[in-house]
């Protein structure tokens, strides 16, 4: 190529060739300044730069602050909440353990409710107002005959051995039968000794139920977990070697999922640069090019990295694990650099040059559409991979030839011609005999394909802490269900009207199903007013026709008493405000947001399909809330959408590809990235892998890497054998890391490096046979 | 960690809230077991109830059909007539105004638990009472001290005497009134040490 023909761009490419350093200066100062940008970001945001709460994933509510306001509520409750159980052979041993891990727990900051002391303070509120407070039934008797229910229900009473019903605290046992009444998620657990004892369990069981002060999902929160737990363990150990201490919360999950993730991030990092080591010294025969392999691929993380925390002020860990796979595709330019100047010589840049924009561009596009999707992850990805790759390549033109202009010229090793016979010499026909067989024998691997979105597939669950997770919910006795209600209302008053209303139906249409929420715990205005009706023609004139009752009926007068000092001299109903005073953990139960108040209410059983739902649905102003569900239909939602974008993504590379190649050519050249994304289900189906959200995500990444593939050889020309060599190293590269990445214990992670493994696999087996129907347009 | 699998944690709002409701729960002890379900206990009682601020306590009169674990029968005969009956999981009662009630078990927590305190006192099961109360022996019986913080607001301890099978109950309450439980078999049960099952 003359000078004169030369446009800007090859003048700028013969210029960086050169070696000259300015473009290494200019690499350097865009680096710092995003550097510099994500670490002020980072600052002001005040947050961790690393993200692991997968709730944060959800789309954004902000068109229902009230809606948004309840999740935030819930995901406070659920993500501070702790359960400890300390469990041991002898009762004596196993309580005083138990107490000194509270002790222990206490001492430490650590906020733990004495049940039986909150008991006790709302007993007290309940009894100051026990003549609002009826059973629908007492409340009929009474107001039908009063003195007769009484009486009989005080007889009834006296009967029963040990029935508070006898006594002078409630005599007839009126309120008792009301708190009876009362929501009870967790019936077999009785307050003892300052702790919750499960007196039904197989050996004497204690739970200790903790709120720890910071979020799960900061390392502070996970942090303060396990000092609880190591604190508890320490307590009982001291006084009780037989006994076990077992504890979850979410704070020990996220813990694991983050140390899980560092490790896997520290491995797959090693175990990616020992293969790019490796094959480097196996084929170049020298430590040199290593540095600038790793120039390139740090070189791209670093900018990925930094760009996705400027725009969205933290990098999930989803995302950089992902990220981190960047090793595989952003090596592809640093080898194919490598690879053409070791064999060619200088004035690599202008060779690789339009393999690589094509490349580049083809990859950008496939990325660029995963950012018009609703999910944070993945937006995140795209920004991390374009950036990436982008910087990959920046760092590739601006560093590479300046380091490597002293190099000169010398003779390939040996075993890179032998390489490059088996890369681009006359494997085509058993590549193509391979090709039909795998396309043959997906076939039926495409019919067992199933799909399946979870959430969990986001999260390693260590199997001890699910196993821990399982024994104390089965100390608990009662399975949450899974969501909660959202009862709303203008007001407080109409919340709470409509909270009554749903508590209604459910006890008609659900029976085996407990509610909790405030309206459990406290009447309707209009059941207060229909029990203090009851009560007072009883207790007019000073309790005269009470006492009047007992004297005819033959009991003691002195039943009267209580109940007449107790008698309110004014009219003061039991508010929603006195109950949260006594119990603020009541008040966590309301929400305020966009002009409306809202009620949670929590559920416990276990609803049949679409209970919950018609529950709901039945009671005006109450929706249930599932953001398990949420999530997962969000996660098919972005499936299906993926899906979508791919296919537009595609056939935007189609008319790149046709533009450069022709119809045809560009047809056949994407034909091998799809051949290879059909082939990669067919197997994945065989191994009995589901399709998801990643699965979609790393078929995109077969299509955009299969590409360049087969972009680098159309675009090899004269320095095909290079090529070739820099493509196959570039393949053996990615597949050795996403390999890797298929041996990761987070499902979504296993099941994306086994696709992208898979898929380059195939992909670079057909790449060179999409060569023949190929026609350049002139550059 | 989905949230499903990882757990109620949302309980820490609810923990002391619920408690309130579980006042007469907080009787119950273990079921008996079959090895307990013998023959029917049949037994005429006293029960002599001591209420603070009144001379004199007030006394009933009736009998007691028993087969632990399957049927219980609480009879009082005088000075009024009440009954409750509890068998397949169904309480029954007779009131004093000659009205039936029929409800299940699970929805009459005292009921349930009185049934269970019963099953273990009456057919000698210090481990299922031990669930529940701090046990004491003495020379005569034993001494019963609830765990529970709801159930020790009204039952500061039970006292039973009478080796093996108790014969005389008392319950004293926290306000300082006593309950006395008087029993003169009829039928007695086997022996406990063939009844118990060491649970």
């Amino acid at each position: 190529m003359k000078d004169e023909r030369r446009g800007p761009l090859s003048t700028t490419l013969a210029a960086a060739d050169a070696g000259r350093p300015r473009y290494l200066l200019v690499w350097a100062l865009v680096l710092a300044l995003l550097c510099a940008g994500a670490a002020l970001r980072v600052a002001l945001g005040g947050a961790s730069p690393i993200g692991s709460n997968v709730k944060s994933l959800l789309p954004d509510t902000a068109n229902d602050p009230l809606l948004a306001a309840a999740g935030e509520r819930s995901n406070e409750a659920f993500l501070q909440g702790m359960v400890i159980a300390v469990q041991g052979p002898a009762a004596g041993t196993t309580t005083a353990a138990a107490q000194a891990a509270r002790s222990a727990l206490a001492g430490a900051g650590y906020r733990i409710e004495n049940p039986g002391t909150t008991a006790n303070a709302l007993y007290e509120v309940y009894r100051r107002h026990r003549f609002r407070l009826l059973t629908p039934s007492d409340a009929a008797a009474m107001t039908k005959q009063p003195e007769q229910t009484f009486i009989t229900a005080l007889q009834v009473g006296l009967a029963q051995p040990g029935s508070p019903a006898g006594t002078l605290a409630d005599p007839g046992g009126f309120l008792t039968r009301w708190l009876t009444g009362l929501p009870r998620p967790f019936p077999d657990l009785v307050p003892a000794h300052g702790l919750l004892a499960v007196p039904e369990a197989a050996q004497p069981s204690y739970l200790l139920i903790v709120t720890l002060g910071q979020e799960a999902f900061s390392p502070a929160g996970e942090r303060e977990a396990r000092k609880a737990v190591a604190l508890a363990e320490n307590a009982v150990g001291r006084l009780c070697a037989a006994c076990t201490v077992t504890a979850t919360a979410p704070a020990l999950f996220s813990a694991a999922e983050r140390a899980e993730a560092k490790s896997e991030v520290l491995w797959l990092s090693i175990g990616s640069s020992l293969i790019i080591i490796l094959l480097v010294l196996l084929f170049f025969r020298s430590l040199r090019p290593l540095p600038l392999v790793a120039a390139g691929v740090v070189g791209g993380i670093v900018f990925g990295a930094a760009v996705t925390l400027i725009v969205f002020g933290e990098v999930n860990l989803i995302t950089l694990i992902l990220g981190t796979t960047l090793i595989g595709i952003s090596v592809d330019y640093a080898l194919y650099y490598l690879v053409d100047r070791r064999l060619n010589g200088g004035g690599t840049l202008l060779r690789i040059a339009p393999g690589v924009a094509l490349a580049l561009s083809v990859t950008c596009i496939a990325f660029a559409f995963l950012a018009a999707t609703p999910f944070a992850p993945l937006r995140q990805m795209a920004v991390f991979s374009i950036i990436g790759l982008i910087g990959a390549v920046f760092t590739v033109g601006a560093a590479f030839p300046v380091f490597s202009r002293r190099w000169g010229e010398s003779t390939a090793p040996r075993i890179m011609h032998g390489a490059i016979r088996m890369a681009s010499g006359g494997g085509r026909r058993w590549r193509a005999i391979l090709a039909v067989l795998l396309v043959a024998g997906s076939i039926g691997g495409l019919t067992r394909l199933y799909a399946e979105d979870n959430l969990r597939q986001l999260q390693a669950m260590p199997p001890e802490l699910v196993a821990a997770s399982a024994k104390i919910a089965s100390l608990l006795g009662t399975p949450p269900a899974s969501g909660y209600f959202l009862v709303r209302g203008p007001d407080l008053a109409t919340a709470l009207e409509r909270g009554h209303r749903l508590a209604e139906s459910a006890a008609h249409h659900t029976p085996k199903l407990t509610l909790v929420g405030l309206a459990g715990f406290l009447p309707s205005p209009a059941a207060q007013h229909k029990a203090l009706g009851a009560w007072t023609p009883l207790m007019n004139n000073g309790g005269a026709a009470l006492e009047e009752a007992l004297a005819q009926s033959g009991l003691p007068t002195a039943f009267a008493k209580p109940l007449i000092a107790g008698w309110p001299s004014h009219d003061e109903a039991l508010t929603a405000q006195q109950l949260i005073d006594t119990l603020p953990a009541l008040g966590r139960f309301t929400v305020h947001a966009g002009g409306e108040t809202g009620l949670l209410v929590q559920i416990y059983g276990k609803p049949a399909s679409g209970e919950l739902q018609t529950l709901a649905s039945g009671t005006s102003g109450v929706m249930y809330v599932n953001t398990l569900e949420r999530l997962n239909a969000v996660f098919s939602h972005i499936r299906n959408q993926a899906i979508l974008w791919v296919a537009i993504g595609y056939a935007v590379t189609l008319l790149l590809l046709g533009w450069r190649y022709g119809p045809v050519g560009g047809f056949v050249t994407l034909l091998s990235p799809l051949t290879a994304a059909l082939v990669t289900l067919g197997i994945l189906g065989w191994l009995g892998e589901p399709v998801n959200t990643f699965v979609v995500v790393a078929l995109m990444l077969v299509a955009g890497v299969g590409a360049d593939y087969a972009l680098f050889l159309h675009e090899g020309g004269t320095h095909m054998a290079s090529t070739s060599l820099a493509v196959m190293l570039a393949a053996a590269c990615a597949i050795g890391s996403f390999g890797l990445l298929g041996a990761s214990r987070i499902p979504a992670l296993h099941e994306f490096g086994l696709t992208v493994a898979i898929g380059i696999a195939v992909a670079w087996l057909l790449a060179p046979l999409t060569l023949f129907a190929v026609k350049k347009r002139a550059t | 960690m989905s949230q499903k699998t990882v757990l109620p944690f949302r309980l820490a709002l609810l923990m002391g809230v619920m408690m309130v409701a579980g006042v007469a729960r907080s009787y119950a002890v273990a079921p008996p077991t079959a090895a307990t379900a013998a023959a029917p206990y049949t037994a005429n009682f006293t029960e002599t109830r001591t209420i603070p601020g009144m001379t004199t306590p007030l006394v009933l009169h009736g009998t007691i059909r028993f087969t632990p674990g399957r049927h219980l029968l609480w009879a009082i005969e005088k000075p009024y007539s009440y009954r409750f009956e509890i068998a397949d999981g169904t309480l029954t009662e007779v009131l004093p105004d000659g009205s039936r009630k029929t409800e299940p078990l699970e929805k009459t927590p005292w009921a349930q638990a009185l049934f269970k305190l019963f099953s273990s006192l009456l057919g000698g099961d210090p481990h299922a009472l031990a669930r529940y109360f701090d046990l004491e022996p003495t020379d005569q019986g034993m001494i019963l001290t609830p765990r529970s913080q709801v159930l020790a607001k009204w039952v500061t301890r039970i006292v039973a005497v009478g080796k093996p099978m108790p014969h005389k109950v008392t319950i004293v309450g926290s306000d300082s009134g006593k309950t006395v439980l008087e029993f003169t078999p009829l039928k007695p049960l086997p022996p406990p040490a063939a009844a118990t099952t060491g649970a």
